[in-house]
């Protein structure tokens, strides 16, 4: 009995010196992770289109990293990924055993909302898989089939959520350059949105670039039943160049800095931090591992096949987008507060 | 019938089982249904974190297999997660809530082996009718599934939350006001349509809403775990019946329901293809179906009637093969779960969508078959182990709490792994107690709690897009009109019966516990008060809503503080899962009650202070050696099981976050 309760004793003990025991110095990268853990934190939940990424991410990384350290995922949900983030800033080891897969709202989050806490110029950036192109589809049926005719047509968009781009960028348009669409939020996702379409409850909604082109979407945009209107960028994506972008249409200055504000983080898709403080040997040897992987043939093709293609960038990126974003005039800010939030 | 001369549909579904049915397909069928049970068995893990652990191996898999075991694992957690349920009174998952009121009865009335081959009996029949339904329909889904627009949907939600009057029994307007109180609970966190935070104070926490895992365990578990430690008895409260008697009564009493299983397993089905129909909310309604429907189930329902759990395990594991349909036919994922397939048929080179209906047919049909077959192992094991299982419930309540107490936390703590979900699963402990003791109905606070928010939601929408036209769709009047009847039947039945008139004396004779009544107006006054500087689309819902609260909660208190029963009058009754043994003391069943509660806050004191992993050791050896002066020996030992089970579950296997604390 005695024997018992001591051995659980120095099992709790041994336990607990192995988690208070720090990282030991003057060891090289490969030493430091083989045998280890490298935990992912995915700030979506599992069977979203983000977690999939990552877990595939995860999968490939860790053999680019010297010591092929073992891959976990976990998913932290909660507050558009902004649980995620600050459980990397504040709650996770910056021993670089600890990544975040974050989602681009929160590098500007924290200057709309003051209740964030979350500091994106404090974290330490690997870079992004892929850039985020969005664009207005609508189906043909509804009598709009040019950007033109959205500013003399009614027609009625689906939505998720409220402070989801695909709400929050249509609403722009309506706001600062008089389209006159008609936004139903409250679809619980893609899914509803598509179906929703198909039976004539809505006309059309803001989609990504990525998510036509498999399933369903692509065989509407195929069919003729459903089109392409207005790229939500600067450029025509190369996918539907003959399509009109914003630059025609948003002229004033102050209107462009709006736009720019929601549209920057859309180059850094979605972001992949480490926490502040990590060793520098172990970036610069995560940072080569990500260059690896973005050109691994195998990894390509993977998420290929998954309907994305990798378009990465480098944490540099990353960066100069938090700082500028950061550097949003607070005039454009309330701007921006004012669409995001909007009470009334 | 079309399917049986449409020769390639038919050549489809031999040869996709004769291709499911080859041994290295069919072992990873096997391995999946065996995740899926002990996935199942664990409340607050579900198939999404199943999906987690397993989709990385399917890649390299052929596409068949993969399925087999993906679907394999996902079909059958909605068949072992009963256990706990029937056992403890702990829903293992959201859909087996509803499941959790007759079967907690019967193991209370000592045939817990015959509530359980009873669920798994009609888990597996249910299972068959699904993928069957599945099978037969493929041809024809698109223009169904195209034809239920969002007015549609809100109108089933509707009709969903007017079981509500069925569910109360013989209290409807306690009922109501549950029900409100639940709507309001949902109503908490961001608004989808305006982004209005509602009630949400400073917490973060609150934003994303209040989740449904805490909830249902602090409801449901905590009070029955609570009268377990203060009857200080066993969760059978008679000596249990022949285990195998039992086991076979069980059988027969799913086989003498054939109809019943076939019509929930139908229901369950249809509920399935509609995306935004959770399982949660299917349960209720294929329960309060069952309940309005069936010959003397308003009397015998929750009490332990045996075609109680038969109808919503029929329904859940039908529902499963309903899931698909969305997905398989159109491309969209309706789900969580969907997005996850979708996601694994892409990396195997299929493209979802009409594609599925002619050119890859014979990959759909082995998903069907792998559903079926997935049912028939799945309840097929838990049917074996449900002897020995449910002998369990005869153990005494030192050795079951201890065990049960830190699963039911660590469950809870899933749905965000957040602190707010340990502090959730404790106040709805404290509420669900208090209304077990006060003899209020608590499905109808979970009824409002899951369908509140998605009334709110397809309202809007429904208003958004239709303006007031969507009340004249057909689907929608017919829907309504049923709404209708379910809700004022039972209490036209029960004005005309005197159930109402029955009350002769009138003076003023408030009591204590009417301070509840009081509390829970006060709230809903509050709610109310504080919802009107929002938004007109933020504010409308929860403005009705509380509005009825505060009246039906009122005129509730005026009835009985002033209104007393003439004498020989039955008092009250319900659905409140009576207490059988009343003999005791109120202040012997407050002070247990309050170490029971006392216990648990300890817990959650150590677990902040030392983390999770240590907190239940140490707690369990003290309550072990406290409470229930169990030996040295076996609190050592017991405690050093769970707690290894749960580092090597959630710790080794799940890779899941522990909450945070000062140490650690």
């Amino acid at each position: 009995m005695d024997i018992t309760r001591r051995t659980a004793l120095c099992g709790f003990i041994l336990a607990a010196a192995t988690m208070l025991s720090g990282p030991v110095l003057g060891q090289s990268v490969e030493e430091f992770y083989r045998g280890k853990n490298l935990t992912l934190i995915v700030s979506a939940d599992a069977g979203t289109p983000t977690d999939t990424i990552a877990r595939q991410f995860a999968r490939f990384f860790v053999k680019h990293v010297p010591g092929q350290p073992q891959p976990i995922v976990m998913n932290v949900v909660g507050a558009g990924g902004m649980v995620a983030a600050s459980s990397l800033q504040t709650k996770q080891p910056n021993d670089g055993t600890v990544i975040g897969f974050l989602q681009r709202n929160n590098l500007y989050t924290s200057l709309l909302d003051k209740r964030s806490t979350f500091d994106p110029r404090k974290m330490t950036w690997l870079g992004s898989l892929e850039k985020v192109h969005y664009c207005l589809v609508g189906m043909t049926r509804s009598g709009v089939t040019t950007a033109d005719d959205l500013f003399t047509k009614k027609m009625t968009l689906g939505a998720t959520g409220f402070t989801n781009e695909n709400r929050i960028l249509p609403a722009m348009l309506n706001e600062h350059i008089g389209t006159q669409l008609s936004i139903v939020p409250g679809y619980t996702g893609r899914g509803e949105v598509y179906l929703a379409m198909q039976r004539g409850e809505v006309d059309g909604w803001a989609s990504t670039i990525d998510g036509l082109r498999e399933g369903e979407p692509a065989r509407m945009l195929a069919d003729g039943s459903m089109k392409v209107l207005l790229h939500l960028a600067w450029e025509s994506h190369p996918d539907y160049p003959q399509v009109s972008n914003l630059s025609s249409y948003v002229t004033k200055p102050e209107v462009k800095a709006l736009f720019d504000f929601f549209l920057l983080p859309f180059d850094a898709g979605r972001p992949i931090a480490l926490p502040e403080g990590v060793p520098q040997d172990r970036v610069d040897a995560l940072r080569a591992a990500f260059a690896k992987m973005i050109v691994d043939p195998e990894f390509l093709t993977v998420l290929k096949s998954i309907g994305y293609l990798v378009e990465a960038v480098d944490g540099k990126v990353v960066e100069d987008i938090v700082n500028k974003l950061y550097a949003t005039p607070e005039s454009v800010l309330e701007l921006a507060r004012q669409v995001r939030d909007r009470k009334s | 019938m079309d399917f049986f001369s449409d020769s390639p549909t038919l050549t489809a579904a031999v040869h996709a089982l004769s291709i499911i049915l080859s041994f290295d397909r069919l072992i990873f069928l096997v391995l999946g249904v065996l995740v899926g049970i002990a996935l199942g068995l664990i409340p607050g893990i579900g198939g999404l974190t199943g999906f987690a652990l397993l989709v990385p191996f399917t890649y390299t898999m052929d596409p068949y297999a993969a399925f087999a075991m993906l679907l394999g694992m996902h079909s059958v957690i909605a068949t072992s997660d009963v256990l706990t349920a029937v056992l403890f009174g702990v829903p293992g998952a959201s859909a087996s809530q509803a499941t959790v009121l007759d079967g907690l009865a019967m193991t209370k009335k000592g045939q817990a082996s015959r509530a359980l081959a009873a669920c798994y009996s009609s888990s597996l029949l249910g299972g068959l009718i699904g993928a069957l339904i599945l099978a037969v329909m493929l041809p024809l889904v698109r223009p169904i599934v195209l034809s239920i627009a969002t007015p549609e949907i809100l109108a089933l939600t509707i009709f969903g939350v007017a079981m509500v009057s069925v569910l109360s029994g013989q209290a409807p307007l306690k009922g109501v006001v549950a029900a409100c109180a639940g709507i309001l609970i949902s109503m908490i966190g961001a608004n989808l349509q305006t982004g209005q935070l509602r009630w949400t104070g400073e917490f973060l926490y609150l934003e994303d809403g209040i989740p449904l895992v805490p909830m249902l365990l602090g409801i449901f578990a905590l009070p029955e775990l609570c009268d377990l430690a203060i009857q200080r008895a066993a969760m059978a409260e008679v000596a249990a019946i022949d285990v195998r008697k039992g086991m076979m009564q069980g059988v027969r009493d799913v086989l003498k329901n054939w109809l019943l299983v076939l019509r929930c397993g139908g229901i369950g089905a249809f509920l399935g293809m509609i995306p935004g129909i959770t399982g949660a909310v299917a349960d209720w309604i294929i329960y309060g179906h069952a309940m309005a429907t069936l010959k003397g189930a308003k009397e015998s329902f929750t009490k332990g009637d045996v075609r109680g759990v038969i109808a919503p395990e029929s329904g859940n594991n039908a529902r499963e093969g309903g899931m698909l349909v969305p997905m398989l036919a159109f491309g969209v994922p309706g789900g969580a779960v969907q997005a996850i397939l979708l996601g694994a048929l892409m990396v195997h080179g299929f493209s979802a969508g009409p594609d599925m209906l002619t050119k890859h047919l014979d990959l759909t049909y082995s998903m069907v078959w792998s559903i079926a077959l997935a049912n028939i192992f799945g309840a097929g094991l838990c049917f074996f182990l449900s002897g020995s299982l449910a002998k369990v419930a005869t153990l005494r309540y030192s050795v079951i709490l201890p065990v049960i107490l830190p699963i039911v936390l660590v469950g809870a703590f899933q749905a965000s792994r957040s602190w707010g979900d340990l502090i959730v699963v404790l106040v709805a402990g404290l509420v669900g107690w208090t209304m077990k003791r006060l003899k209020w109905a608590r499905p109808p606070l979970i009824l409002g709690l899951v369908l509140g928010v998605l009334i709110e939601r397809y309202m809007s929408i429904s208003f958004m897009r239709y303006g007031m036209d969507w009340l004249t769709r057909p689907g929608v009047i017919g829907l309504l009109s049923i709404a209708g009847l379910v809700f004022f039947s039972p209490l036209i039945k029960l004005v005309r019966g005197g159930g109402l008139s029955r009350q002769a004396g009138l003076r003023f004779e408030p009591r204590l516990e009417d301070l509840f009544h009081v509390f829970v107006i006060g709230i809903g006054a509050y709610m109310l008060v504080t919802a009107q500087e929002w938004h007109f689309l933020a504010k409308i819902g929860p403005t009705v809503v509380a509005s009825l609260l505060v009246i039906a909660g009122t005129i509730s208190l005026v009835g009985k503080v002033f209104l007393h029963p003439a004498a020989g009058a039955k008092a009250g009754g319900g659905l409140h899962m009576d207490l059988h043994n009343e003999a005791m003391p109120t202040r012997l069943v407050l002070t247990r009650a309050a170490r029971f509660f006392g216990w648990f806050i300890l817990f959650q004191l150590c677990t902040a202070l030392v983390g999770m992993l240590l907190a239940v050791p140490l707690v369990m050896v003290a309550f072990m050696r406290v409470e229930g002066r169990e030996t040295w020996r076996l609190s050592v030992i017991l405690a050093i099981g769970v707690t290894a089970f749960m580092y090597g579950v959630f710790e080794r296997i799940l890779h899941i976050d522990w909450p945070t604390s000062l140490i650690a």
